[in-house]
Parts: structure tokens; sequence; C-alpha cells
């Protein structure tokens, strides 16, 4: 009984002293007069995809604006940290001083809207997410979204250019109405470019996308986007565009390149993605968020900020300049000279306004109309993209 | 159970922290961070602010309730490995309640009140019946409860996956919507804290150490798991007792899983057990299933990933670490823990041959 | 080898189980360690084995002082002993036992091995399958296997702690003739720690005896065994005194059971017990009385036929339930079976008694210390059991059984006691047949089996036979009883 009662003491006395050490060292948070912006990101900061790039977004921010620190959490999803909440997160950034902060996944959008009423003097901005377009967001938050559907049509046509089998595959990730305009654009500019510069009749193009399910390889809940690579190639595919986080497609069609097979890949998201392997690269189209958020912390800054919805495009004089472009591609080794002088034609076509692939007549895959005769699509409707278009292979929706 | 073996336990888990702290400290040099800043931050994000305080209480909750479960499963000598699946089966049995709810709830009058204690009875009957199944497993197919845990751990997973990408998803993640807040367990106004899961915790860690304290419940299965043929002699009905150790193991798991949903995530997404079944066996491996220990140990462990956290959002760049490291620290500290155990044991049978012989 | 103790002192808290022993034991003598349960046997025994170290005095080999620190520094000086509850590995064959502790380098040579395995239990005159595993041998052939291992590292010195309880009479004989040739042609020393005097008597040449700790006599054979129970207990005892209990209603039926034992199978098993009679199992080692009384508690299947207690089918029934119905089972394993090593005596009662959900530690350290008064158990309500002597272990067993119980399934029941206990216990086993209670009891010991039982169930290649008139016999009755076991068929008279 003695020994019994030694013992619950000592347990008393080590949660006393664990506590007491922890409450001896507290010291006082950060100071308020510099600025601090957050970003959090869904997967790992050097993914060589999407998070990647908005991690290089925050370096791009604190190199242009002096004075500006960051504090950039990556990984914040149930996998990687199982008892951390979006909410916790923000809060300690919050702790540190931050006075925005951006949420880089579709994912957030209901926790960042929350906190954003809990913190009414902090300002979001919640990537790709369109609650202020819809009104529902507070007037501290904002949306920002590049627009990739100009790459995607660029990639496109690349594919388009390439293919000697006629059959083009899409590596999707899941179903929703920003992976349906994306697939769509990819779509219009392949067929506009096998048409125009090929002089090919498009219905002799064969366009697939498969759905994997989610952004990267979850095995046992999503395809594994390796098997679906390695099923386009079986089934005649010789061009693999990717719309995946991953770098799978550029893996496979890589082996197979090596095997001695005639195929290629397009990734996505990141700049340095051909990096994979450049030599079946046909170019990248990617995502460089640097001069967006430099605006809007700068906006911020100035106190001349006010809640928007923003689609910032490509700056057409160079799509690749990393100050003023939010969303580029990047030529591939793979493409020959020549090709690279069309698709820098077809860009130009497409800066200038000559080129609007989002035209009428258009129908929806089953066979309803999307844009009548000469009627050009607003903004709105492309990004609400409710289904794939007639001609395009594949699923519209999850069932 | 003496003075010395008290002492011991408080040097094998005190020497394990020395070795963890010791190997993440070089880890961190290796990356150029700063481990000693790193270290006072850490203790100052965990402790410093009542926010980060109610962290740390709130992630302790379902890990102890958990090891509370684990407690009676391993003086059984049952090693309960799928309390993970139990805990997520408790999420999913939550969930089918929880995402009926609606927003407004103000017609349900008296019904309101009872929408938390069905989810959480729900969520305890869907842990205790994935523990069930496993002691069925080892009691009627002789499948040992390890294996049988791993495989059910693994079909819940696939049951939670297929639910939250199936018929229970709403939008584009794989998720359901958020729950509405009557169905959520009430959370205090400031802090991120619930006193109602505070003590609910309390009292089933508090029930726990009574039974095995003071009844012939607790009594039966401490002599199950030292012999379980001697137990019989002596009038124990083993099986059934093994069977109800493992619901009632399996009923605190679901209740954690309740906890994850009706609180922590205030939804159910994959993974949403995240990984605290197995914290729950790791803690009361830590403590040698000394209950008594359990409940600092579960605050200590809950601290690590709240302060990982901290260092993350740190603006010091020098004591960022990844999310991973937290993780590398408690799994360092767990090898260390039951090596230094294993060397006590080994000391101490080496003491025992030479001193006397039973 | 002459081997010397001197002033060896051991305390265990405040109790002072060996208190300044100073004993001799000369080459190629057999020597008798008598006392009481909890005399001091087993601790002086495992100091001078090297299990544990004694609190002061000193071991002497051939004049010149040594101290182990383990046993196997004990077995290279050539002292090994053969221990009370066998501490070979249950779940390896004989062969892997027999190779555990030898130092061979990293790869064992099996063959070689077996072929030591084979030449020492010929020269002891043992049979052992080097391919068995262990936990299918009876004790006796677990003893057989541990001696043929001592004596193949070197033993020059054996000391056997009750190495009879639990053997049967022949494996006895062998083991015995054995022992006297190892000392006369060897000059081996041997040590026999018992309770039973015609063992002692049988084969050793001196004895020492211990009571409470001490030295308290010394005496060369032949001595009479009345002297050496009066030097064990300080009062010689009255011879047990028999008679019969009324009999009651019929509480167990056994129709034609038939069940596998060890070694066979035991076929067209009839017998009927009515409350009040005492049946004694009888038969060789693994013939399948102990796998009878266990099917009698729900314990091992039946492979036909069928058991009712109180009219009422067992089939289907768990131990636990039959419990419920007045059946208690007491084995012979102990501490594998029957008491929880690291459980208190007094959590013994708690668990072995009925009662409500929440355990009254006040009232149950008070039935415990009563218990330990009723049967004279030395040890405390608070004593881990694995600390009691192997007597006091067995006594512990038996203050187990619940009250009012119907039938008395008992393997062994005196197994490891001294002459008293074993009086003592079978007044406390007698008294509740006069309650009312049936006993069915196996032991090794023939004697115990004609001394108490009403009736004998032989078991012999796999027949069951009743006899109920050896009392009326006019010849040696446990001599009769052994050529019945040996095989002799049986003419009622
Ligand atoms: N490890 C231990 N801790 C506490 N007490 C012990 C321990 N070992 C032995 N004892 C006590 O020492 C006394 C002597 O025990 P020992 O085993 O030597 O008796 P023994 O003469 O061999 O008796 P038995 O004939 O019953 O085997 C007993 O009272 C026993 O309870
Ligand atoms: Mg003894």
């Amino acid at each position: 009984m003695l020994y019994a009662s030694l013992r619950r003491a000592l347990v008393v006395v080590l949660s006393a002293a664990l506590l007491s050490v922890g409450l001896l060292a507290a010291s006082p948070s950060a100071a308020q007069e510099e600025w601090v912006v957050g970003f959090v990101l869904v997967g790992p900061q050097n993914d060589r995809g999407w998070s990647q790039a908005h991690f290089e977004g925050s370096e791009y921010v604190k190199e242009m604006i002096p004075g500006v620190k960051t504090i950039v959490v990556d990984k914040v999803n149930p996998a990687d940290r199982p008892n951390v909440t979006l909410e916790q997160v923000i809060e300690n950034m919050i702790e540190q001083g931050a006075r925005i902060i951006f949420t880089t996944s579709d994912d957030f959008g209901t926790e960042t809207l929350a906190a954003a009423e809990k913190f009414p003097e902090v300002v979001f901005i919640h990537v790709s997410g369109s609650a202020v377009l819809e009104g529902e967001a507070p007037s501290n938050v904002g949306n920002v979204m590049g627009k990739m559907e100009f790459m995607k049509m660029v990639a496109g046509c690349a594919a388009a250019l390439k293919t000697q089998t006629n059959s083009i595959g899409y590596l999707g990730p899941l179903i929703n109405d920003e992976t349906r305009r994306l697939v769509v654009s990819t779509y219009l500019g392949a067929r506009y470019c096998y048409q125009t510069y090929r002089g090919l009749d498009p219905a002799n193009l064969k366009f697939e996308v498969k759905w994997i399910g989610f952004w990267f390889n979850i095995p046992g809940v999503t395809a594994d986007p390796t098997a679906v690579a390695n099923d386009f190639f079986n089934g005649g595919v010789d061009v693999l565009i990717s719309g995946i986080d991953t770098t799978e497609g550029s893996v496979v069609a890589n082996q197979r390149a090596e095997r001695g097979e005639t195929v290629f890949a397009i990734p996505y998201d990141y700049v340095g993605a051909c990096e994979v392997a450049p030599k079946i690269c046909l170019g990248v189209p990617y995502f460089n968020w640097g001069p967006s958020y430099v605006r809007i912390v700068k906006a911020v800054m100035d106190g001349t900020w006010q809640s928007s919805w923003d689609w910032d495009g490509p700056n057409w004089e160079d799509v690749n300049d990393r100050d003023t472009s939010a969303v580029g591609y990047i030529f591939g080794d793979a493409l020959t000279e020549a090709e690279k002088e069309t698709l820098s034609a077809f860009k130009k076509g497409l800066g200038d306004g000559s080129i609007n692939l989002f035209v009428g007549p258009l129908n929806f895959q089953d066979g309803t109309p999307f844009l009548a005769e000469g009627e050009v699509a607003t903004d709105e409707q492309i990004w609400y993209m409710p289904q794939l278009l007639e001609g395009m292979l594949g699923v519209s929706k999850a069932d | 159970m003496n003075l010395a073996k008290a002492r011991g336990a408080l040097l094998t888990f005190s020497g394990a922290l020395g070795v963890a702290l010791v190997l993440i400290a070089l880890i961190m040099l290796s990356l150029d961070k700063a481990p000693l800043a790193a270290g006072r931050r850490f203790l100052d994000g965990v402790f410093g602010t009542p926010s980060a305080r109610a962290d740390v209480v709130m992630a302790a909750l379902p890990m102890l309730l958990c090891a509370a479960g684990l407690l009676l499963t391993f003086t059984a000598g049952l090693w309960n490995i799928g309390v993970e699946g139990q805990v997520t089966m408790g999420a999913i049995f939550a969930t089918i309640i929880a995402r009926t709810i609606p927003r407004d709830v103000s017609e349900w009058g008296i019904l309101a009140a009872l929408i938390l204690p069905a989810e959480l009875l729900l969520a305890m009957l869907g842990g205790a019946l994935w523990a069930g199944l496993t002691a069925l497993l080892k009691l009627r197919g002789g499948i040992n409860e390890i294996f049988g845990g791993v495989a059910l751990n693994f079909i819940s997973v696939n049951i939670l996956l297929s639910l939250v990408n199936g018929p229970w998803r709403v939008g584009t993640f794989p998720q359901t919507a958020p729950f509405a807040s009557a169905a959520l367990l009430p959370r205090h106004p400031e802090l991120r804290l619930s006193p109602l899961a505070i003590a609910i915790a309390l009292i089933a860690f508090g029930a726990v150490f009574m039974a095995l304290r003071g009844t012939r419940f607790g009594l039966a299965l401490r002599a199950i798991g030292r012999n379980a043929k001697s137990a019989g002699i002596l009038g124990v009905r083993v099986e059934r007792h093994i069977l109800w150790a493992m619901i009632a193991c399996g009923a605190l798991a679901g209740l954690a899983g309740a906890f994850q949903v009706l609180f922590t995530r205030g939804r159910l997404l994959p993974n949403i057990s995240g990984g605290i079944g197995f914290m729950g066996v790791l803690i009361v491996l830590l403590v040698g299933v000394r209950a008594a220990w359990v409940l600092p140990v579960a605050l200590f462990v809950a601290t690590v990933p709240v302060g990982s956290l901290k260092l993350a959002t740190s603006l010091d760049s020098s004591v960022q670490i990844d999310a991973a490291l937290g993780n590398v620290f408690q799994g360092a500290l767990v090898l260390a823990v039951l090596i230094g155990g294993g060397i006590r044991a080994r000391l101490a049978a080496r003491r025992k041959e030479r001193a006397e012989h039973g | 080898m002459h081997v010397e103790l001197h002033h060896i002192t051991k305390t265990f808290g405040g109790l002072r189980a060996n208190d300044a022993l100073s004993l001799s034991f000369a080459e190629g003598r057999i020597y008798a360690l008598l006392g009481e349960n909890g005399a001091g046997k087993s601790t002086l025994m495992k100091i001078l084995s090297g299990y544990q170290p004694p609190d002061s005095g000193q071991i002497l080999i051939d004049g010149r002082a040594v101290t182990f620190e383990t046993p196997a520094d004990a077995l290279r000086c050539g002292i090994g002993m053969l221990h009370q509850d066998p501490l070979d590995v249950p779940n390896l064959t004989v062969l892997d036992n027999f190779m555990l502790g030898r130092r061979e380098g990293l790869l064992p040579k099996r063959k070689a091995a077996r072929a030591a395995l084979e030449q020492h239990a010929a020269r002891l005159g043992f049979h052992l399958d080097p391919f068995r595993y262990v936990d299918s041998l009876t004790i006796g052939e677990r003893q057989q296997l541990e001696i043929v291992r001592l004596l193949s590292l070197g033993a020059r010195l054996l000391i056997l702690d009750e190495p009879t309880t639990g053997i049967s009479a022949e494996q006895k004989q062998t083991l015995f003739s054995s022992l006297k040739r190892l000392a006369a042609q060897e000059g081996m020393t041997i040590i026999l720690v018992s309770h039973k005097l015609e063992d002692v008597a049988a084969l050793c040449e001196e004895v020492y005896v211990l009571r409470g700790g001490k030295l308290v006599g010394h005496r060369h054979m032949p001595t009479s065994i009345d002297e050496l129970v009066t030097l064990m207990f300080g009062q010689s005892l009255p011879p047990p005194a028999r008679r019969q209990s009324a009999l009651g209603e019929e509480i167990l039926r056994a129709e034609a059971v038939s069940l596998t034992a060890r070694r066979l199978t035991v076929r067209d098993l009839w017998l009927s017990v009515r409350r009040g009679e005492v049946i004694g199992l009888a038969g060789l080692d693994g013939s399948g009385q102990s796998d009878f009384l266990r099917a009698c508690a729900g314990l091992q299947p039946l492979n036909g036929g069928r058991i009712l207690i109180g009219g009422i089918p067992i089939r289907g029934k768990g131990y636990a339930e039959l419990l419920r119905m007045g059946v208690a089972y007491a084995p012979s394993g102990r501490l594998e079976e029957g008491l929880v090593d690291g459980l208190t005596l007094t959590e013994h009662f708690a668990l072995a008694r009925a009662g409500g959900a929440w355990i009254n530690w006040r009232a149950m350290t008070a039935l415990a210390a009563e218990q330990i008064g009723r049967y004279n158990i030395r040890g405390m309500p608070h004593s881990p059991v694995q600390t009691l002597s192997g007597g006091n272990q067995q006594r512990a067993l038996i203050a187990l059984l619940p009250e009012n119980l119907r039938l008395l399934l008992l393997e062994d029941p005196t197994r490891g006691l001294d002459v008293e206990s074993t009086a003592w216990v079978w007044q406390q086993l007698l008294a509740r047949r006069d309650q009312g209670a049936a006993i069915l009891f196996t032991s090794p010991d023939l004697d115990e089996i004609v001394t108490y039982s009403d009736r004998v169930l032989v078991f012999c290649d796999g027949r069951a036979t009743l006899v109920s008139d050896l009392a009326a016999s006019t010849r040696n009755p446990a001599e009769q009883l052994g050529e019945l076991i040996g095989g002799k068929v049986y003419e009622p008279r």
C-alpha cells in the first residue's frame, strides 16, 4: 500500500513537472510590425506539382516585397498530419502574426470561410475556389485561379501535332467543374491543331480521358495511374497528357520509349515537371502563382485590397515571364523546331484573339447544345463546365 | 509492483525520452536546424497559450479512450491491434446519424437532446461490433486476434473509403459534408475544447481504472492474461471474459472514433482514425499496462502533433520541421522505451535467476 | 567430490527460510533431506545449485570455497539440480531440450547430441524418444530427460527435489536402481528431497532433517520411520483411520465412455458414483486416469459414450458451468494449471469465490487469512503464489476448492505434501465427503489409493476395471493393486 501511494505520488509529480516546465518557458508571441503571410499547402512543398508551384509563389512574394515574412505549412491533409486540422494551422499562423493567409486547395473551402468569419481582420485567399463569385464569402475572403485553360489548349495542340496513331490519352484526376474545363480545353486545342496545322479530319482524332479518382494515387482508392497509363499506350495512344498532380504518365511513357516505342507525355502543374523524363516531354503547362500573390499582398498592405474573384491569365507577350504571367507553357525536348514554331503561332493566335476555341457551334457530350453558332462562352460558362464535349471519349460525371 | 519497479519504469521512460530527443536533435542538426530553439518553441507552443493547451487535451482524449480500452485487453493478454478499425467503425457509425441532422433543429424540441447520446451509443456499438467480431474469430475460428484485427482494420478502411467515395460523398472530395452543429459535441465558446468530451473520456478511463482495481471482471482479466488455463480452473469463464474485454475495448475505441468525427473533424473523411488506435497501443506499451501512467503519457504523446505544428508554423525557419519528424520522434520514443524495457526485463531476469527461482 | 555447506542463511522478508545450516555430503553416498512443507529444503538446494545466493554462509567443494552466480556455474563445478517443478521448455522436442545449455559453438551437432542422449539414457535404463515434444511426456519422463541432461553436462552431485511425486511405481523402481548404481559405481553424490519416507528408507544412506529453517537431525540409515517423523514434526503421527460414510444418491455416471489418453485409448468405461463415496483411479502414468478426471470436469472431450452429473449429461458444458453445479477439479500441475503465477493468495480467493461484480478486498483478505490458518499454509494473504513452497502451493490449491461441493475431482491431491499434511488434507477431504461430496482422485501412490478409496478404478491397457473388495483382501492390498495395474486380470471373488 505504501508503495502504491508512493507510485501515485510519482505520477503526480511527473505530470506537474511537465506542466510547470511548459509554463515557465512560456514567452510573448511574435511582434506585429512586420507583415506575415501564411500559405497552407495540401501536399508536400517539393512535390514537383501543384503544391510546389504554390511554394515557389510564396518564395517569390518574399523576394519581391521586402519586409514580408512567410509561413508555409505543407502536407495539411488527414494522411500526413492525422491529428491536425486546417483550423489549427490557421490559428497558429495568426498567432505568429499572419495577416494574409493563402489556402491553396479546393478542399480547404469550407474551413477557410469559417476561419474568415472568426478572424475578420485577417485576409484569406482561397485558391481555386469561387465562393466570392457566388456571393457566399465574407468580405475578407478573396479567390484566385490561373487561366490554365489556355495552356491546356497548347498542350492539346502539341499532342495533336505529334500523334501518329491519331490517338491522345488524358490521365484525369477526379471529376469536377475545374477538371472538366481543363480536359475540354485540351481537347479543343488538339482538335483545332489537328485540323488546322496537320490538315486532317478531326473526326479521325481519338481523344479519351480516364479519371483515376483523385489528384494523386491512393492505393486501393484511386485507379493506379501507372496501370491506366499503360492501358492507354496498349490501346494505341502515343501521346499521354497528364491532369494529375504526380508524374506517373511521364514515367511510364519514358519506360516505353526506352523499350523502343515512339510515345510522348505532357505533365502538369509545375514548371520543372519535364525534368522527370525530358526526352519524351512535349512540354508542360504550369502555374506561376508569384505575380498574383504579389499583387494581392501588396494591395492588402496598401489598404486597397477588396474581395474579388480573380482568374488571372497569361502574359501573351511571354507566357513564361516569371514576373507577369499567371500560367505558362515550357516547350519540352521532344518537340522539333518546326513544331515549336507552329505552337508559337498557335499561342500567338490565342493571345491576340484571332483564335478563340470557346466559340459555337459546340455540343455537350450528350448532344445538347453548349454554344450556338457564333456564340462566345462567358468566363462563367467555362468555369462551371458541366459536361465533356461531343467528340470526346470518357465519362462526364462521377456516378 | 513495488517502488523499485515504479522507479525502474520511470527510469526507462526518461532514458528513452532522452535517447529519442538526442536522435531528433541529431537529425535536426544534420538538416541545419536549431534543436534547442526548437525545443523551447515546442514547449512554448504546447503550454504557452490556452488554445494550445486545449488542443493538447483534445488530442489526448481519443488516445486516452483507446488506451483505456486496451488496458483491458492487454491485461487479459490480448493484442487488440484491431483497435484502429474499431475507431474507424465508431466514426462511421456516429456518422450514420450525424450526417442526417439538419442545420436547424429548433423544431425538434426534446428530440434534439437525444442526438448526441444516440450518436455516441451507435459509435460504441460500431466499435464493439468490430471488436466482438475479432473475438469471435479468435474463439470460434482459432484466428489469432492480431491477424483478425489486421484483417478487420483493412476491411474497415475499405468500408470507410467506399462510403466517402460513394453514397456519403458530398462535393468533389471523398468526404461527407460538414455536420450541423447540433450533431457535434458542444464546443467551448472560445477554445477548441469540449468539456463534455473531456468528462466522457475521464469517466470512461476512471471506469476502466476501477474495473481493473476493484472488480471481479478486472481480476479475472489479470488471471487470464497470466495463465488462462489456471484461470479457467479457478472458475473464470475465460472465453466470455475475452469476448467482453474485446467488446469493452471496441466500445471505447468507437467512442474515440465518434470524437474524431463529432469534434476534431466535424465530418467523416478518409483516415479518420489518424492512427490514434495505434497511438493507444503505443501508450499502453509505453506504460507497461500500468493504468495510472496512461493519463500523463497520453497527454505527453498528444503534445507531439500540437508542438510539431507550432514548429511548422514558426516564423523562424531554423526550427521549422517537416510533418514527418513528429512521427519520427514518436516512433523513436516508442522504440527506445521498448528496447529499454527489454533490457530491463533481461537484467531483471538475470538477477532473478541469480536471486531466486519460483 | 566432497561438498560442505557452512552456516547457510537465507531470509525472505522477515522469514528465515534457512537458518545457519551446516551440512556435509561425501562422495558416492546417497542422502535424504527431510522436513515438513516450508521447512526450507528447496531453498537450501537452490542455494547449493546456484539458483539463488545465500544471505550469508559458504559452500566448500573439496575444501575450496566457491560462489555460484548462476546454475551454470554450479553445474560447471559438478552440481546439478532436478527441480520440483520441471524447468524444461514444453514446446521443444526431447532432443532440443537435451541440447539446451550444451556448449558446442554456434551450430549444434544434432547427430552427436542424439548419440549422447541415447548413451546417457541407456546408462540409466531410461527410454526417451528424441523427437517427442516435451509437453506430450509424463512428468516422470520429463524428469528422466532432465537427469540425463544434467549427467551429460558433467554433474557429479545430483539433487533431486521430490522426484517421486507424480511418477509411477515402475518409473520409481527404474530411477532408484539407476541412482544406486551411479553412486556405487561412479562415485556420484545424490541428495534426495522427499516426503515419502519409504522412498528414503529404500534409497538413502544418510538423512538430514530440517524444521523451520534449522537443522534438527542427522541420522544414518536404517533409522525407523517413526523416529524420522518425530524429528520432522516434533511428534509421531497416528496411522490414518478408515471409515466409510453413508452413501447418497448417484452423482456421477459414466456410460460406455471412450476417450483418448496420452498413449492409448480407453474404451467402454462404465462407472456409477454415489455421494459420500471415494473412488481412487489407479494406473500407470498416462493410462487414462487423469484424462477421465478431466473429462468429468468438462475439460476434455469424449470420443464416445456420455457422462452425467446428477443425471444431467455434461456434453457441451464448460468447466465454469460444472463448477456451478457443484463439481470441482484440482489439477496436479499447480503453477501450470491451477494457480496463477503473479497473483496473490487473496486474489486467488477473490477469483475462486463467487460474489458480486465488486471485490471487497478487505473481506477477501480476511477470507485468505482464515483459509491460510485453516489449511496451515506458510504464507501471507499478499504473498504471490509462486513464492510459496511446493507443498504450500498444493495446500492453497485444496483451500481454493469451493464449499458445498457434490463432486471433487482431484489429480494427485497430496503431491509434494509431507506426511502430516497428507493426513491432514485427507481429513479435510473426508470431511467434505461426510458432508455429501463424492471424491474421485488419482495418485501414483498405491498406498494412498488403498488407504482412502472405497472402490478403485484400475486403468490398464485401455480398459478400466472397477475393484471393490481390496480392503477385504487378505493379501497386501497395495501389492494386489500393483499387479492389476501391471496387467494381471482381475478376478472378483
Ligand atoms: N521467493 C520467495 N519469496 C518469499 N518467500 C519464499 C520464497 N521462496 C521460498 N519462500 C518461503 O520460504 C519458506 C521455505 O520454502 P521452501 O520452498 O524452501 O520449502 P520446502 O522445504 O521446499 O517445502 P515443500 O516441502 O513444501 O516444498 C516457505 O515458507 C516459503 O514460502
Ligand atoms: Mg520444496
